[in-house]
């Protein structure tokens, strides 16, 4: 019974906050670190804890993505300035929404959070935003502001859809958060459903190059983030053997011996960047190509033929924090598989999603494959 | 007289019995140092069996096998020992021509110095006209420890410093160049951030044939002059006073060897990352274990800093399986243990 008595005064005082709340609280949510939320039923001004959580509201937002965000953090700015740009080209606005930090936690400035005046506040489980711990979320909870935690990085396959209806339900965007998950599941289901009579034994081993040569160590994808995508697409990931986390440096010698038949890189190189893989708004596809071809080349690599003249793929790192990464899955699957997905066409589907759920379909590349 | 010549003549053997023994002594460290770089070319993910090795080692056999014997193991195991052995070398320098057992290249600042031209290479892709590529990052460390050396050195002679002095010197540019690394950290992007923790952390993932190279002609270059050195270095370690009694311009030996010490770890960390404590612990165990006679002292020391390192790439690359543990933790909780038996058993007598 001890257990329940905290839980008592919690929802006690919860209670009492929503009396005091300006807002009639119309929702109560349970976020993804377990956390139960009340959230009020009208929301005008919405502080993204990542800017790239952007990349998860917009599918959300129709075709006024930026019309509710209030402030978010300056990574969306800085870490993928060829999709900014092309948000600016469409929506010019975009470039007087606050910043509240720059691309990590430590430098988010709590009192500009707080003169942000917003009613929700949106942040990542983990990453480069506001953790759970952070003091912040106590004080915007005080100031009566309803912060809701998602995920679409640690666990992408077991957290995108509760993540999304979450913030489908905070944002009294339901409906549309329901038909994306739907897409979503669709996506889903067909990789699972063409990919389950091969057994595991045939799926092919993948070595995953995480934001391949910008990193002196070799660093590859463990458990969870990139590693969960390249099993949903029927590959085995070489380092979810070796690391619990999403990330770490391997051995390469290690990587040689396994003999993975599939080499996977990703980057969010610009065009003009000397180093990793180009993708992104303002990448094309003969340049994403050559630079991928480029990181195979690296002195590291030597001795792993599928990173020299195999079976090569790569994909834009920034799938790694957003659902869309289920279209990258598809890609994947239909790289590793391709006798198993001739009919399906990525490229249709990644114009499909942003037609039907984005404000436009985005220009650039985002995956290449050698064949 | 009669007598006095007597007990001389009674002290020579005893003197040439531990002349020997001590001589002894380092022929067992260079042991240790040949078996630990045996281990660490054996032992790997790849689980070649010796005859495969040998094969490998002749160019003969699997592909796969000789770029992981010429490529990654043979370059990786003698790095641990090349870089170890110049910070082992050049911290038991550093303490003597300073007069501080707690003073290393670190607490020179060399190696903030070294982090700080590093970063600037990582975060800005600021670096030397003319070096690109991954040479940028280890030409910019090494110039930036040299510089820091050369500007240590100039103050500490216009101002008079004592060794003291230099090393007060040296901590405020330990926090100085701190607080321009986490500055560059502050700005820098998540991939470059990465790379700079990792780079602090130590990483022996740099080495190459031509790098070792490059490391090996260092100590070459610099031992012998070391050794020239020591007869001073030891009289140094009487006293300031006391050597200039017997002649020897001190100023002008704490300035070469401090070159020396610049040239070793401005190299060693400019490949290696930041592992600075093997200059600290090195030394400390040579003098435990071999007393003040620098003919002894610095070359020991070199071989510890060796050892060590060498024992901790091993553990670095075998801990987990197939994964890295950076270097520069491994050194630290592989070496502190030694480091403070050694210290405890051989201690200093209150």
């Amino acid at each position: 019974m001890i257990p329940t008595v905290p839980r008592a005064a919690r929802l006690g005082l919860s209670l009492l906050a929503l009396l005091a709340s300006q807002h009639a609280a119309a929702v109560v949510v349970t976020d993804i670190a377990g956390r139960s939320v009340n959230v009020p039923d009208k929301v005008e001004r919405v502080l993204l804890g990542e800017g790239r959580l952007f990349y998860a509201l917009s599918l959300l937002e129709g075709k006024k993505p930026l019309a509710r965000i209030a402030g978010w953090q300056g990574d969306f700015r800085m870490l993928d300035p060829q999709g900014y740009a092309e948000y600016r080209q469409h929506f010019p606005e975009i470039d007087n929404i606050p910043l509240i930090g720059k691309t990590s936690e430590a430098s988010i400035s709590p009192e500009k959070v707080l003169t942000l005046r917003p009613d929700l506040a949106i942040f990542s489980t983990s990453g480069h935003g506001p953790s759970l711990d952070n003091p912040l979320v106590k004080q915007l909870t005080q100031a009566g502001v309803a912060v809701i935690f998602v995920d679409f990085r640690d666990k992408p396959l077991e957290h995108t859809v509760p993540s999304l209806r979450l913030m489908g339900k905070a944002l009294g965007r339901s409906p549309q958060a329901e038909s994306f998950i739907r897409f979503y599941e669709d996506k889903r289901k067909t990789i699972q459903t063409r990919l389950a009579a091969i057994p595991a034994a045939q799926r092919p081993l993948v070595f995953a190059d995480v934001r391949a040569g910008t990193i002196e160590e070799l660093t590859t994808a463990g458990k969870g983030s990139f590693g969960e995508l390249i099993a949903l697409a029927g590959g085995r990931n070489l380092g979810s053997a070796l690391l619990d986390a999403p990330l770490g440096q391997v051995n390469p010698e290690h990587v040689l011996v396994q003999k993975p038949t599939h080499y996977f890189a990703s980057g969010a190189a610009g065009p003009t960047d000397k180093t990793g893989v180009k993708f992104g708004a303002a990448v094309s596809r003969a340049d994403a190509l050559a630079s991928l071809a480029a990181m195979g080349q690296r002195e590291q690599l030597k001795g792993l033929p599928a990173a020299r003249s195999g079976n090569t793929f790569a994909g834009w790192h920034m799938f790694y924090i957003m659902p869309q990464h289920i279209i990258l899955a598809e890609a994947m699957a239909k790289w590793l598989h391709p006798a198993q997905f001739k009919d399906v066409d990525p490229a249709r589907s990644w114009q499909d999603m942003h037609q039907r759920f984005g404000a436009f379909t985005p220009a650039g590349t985002y995956w290449v494959g050698s064949r | 007289m009669r007598a006095g010549q007597a007990s001389m003549a009674g002290y020579a053997p005893a003197y040439q019995a531990l002349q020997w023994q001590r001589l002894l002594w380092l022929a067992l460290w260079a042991g240790v140092i040949v078996l630990s770089l045996l281990a660490d070319f054996t032992l790997g993910p790849a689980a070649l069996s010796l005859g495969e090795l040998w094969q490998a080692l002749w160019q003969q056999g699997d592909v796969t096998n000789h770029i992981i014997v010429w490529d990654i193991r043979l370059p990786y195991a003698l790095m641990a020992v090349l870089v170890g052995m110049a910070l082992g070398l050049a911290g038991a320098e550093t303490q003597t021509v300073l007069h501080n057992p707690l003073a290393s290249p670190f607490t020179l600042g060399l190696d903030q110095a070294a982090a700080l031209g590093a970063s600037l290479a990582i975060v800005l892709q600021a670096g030397l006209p003319g070096v690109s590529g991954p040479w940028m990052v280890s030409a910019n460390a090494f110039v930036f420890a040299m510089g820091s050396a050369l500007l240590l050195d100039a103050v500490a002679r216009r101002a008079r410093l004592s060794g003291n002095g230099v090393v007060l010197l040296g901590i405020a540019t330990v926090f100085s160049f701190n607080a321009l690394v986490s500055l560059l950290q502050f700005v820098a992007s998540p991939e470059a951030l990465q790379s700079m923790v990792f780079w602090t952390m130590g990483s022996l993932s740099r080495a190459n044939w031509p790098v070792l190279g490059l490391v090996a002609a260092a100590l070459l270059l610099v031992l012998p002059l070391s050794l020239r050195s020591a007869w001073r270095l030891t009289a140094l370690r009487l006293g300031e006073d006391r050597a200039q009694s017997f002649g020897i311009d001190v100023r002008r030996l704490r300035l070469a060897s401090l070159l020396r010490v610049s040239l070793l770890t401005g190299l060693a960390v400019a490949f290696a990352g930041t592992i600075g404590f093997i200059g600290l612990i090195a030394p400390h165990i040579a003098r435990r274990l071999f007393g003040e006679d620098h003919r002894f002292y610095l070359p020991a020391s070199m071989l510890i800093g060796g050892a060590v390192l060498s024992w901790a790439s091993l553990a670095s690359k075998n801990l987990l399986p197939g994964v890295i543990i950076p270097v520069g933790v491994v050194t630290a909780l592989v070496g502190i243990p030694f480091f403070v038996s050694v210290v405890f058993r051989h201690g200093e007598r209150a």
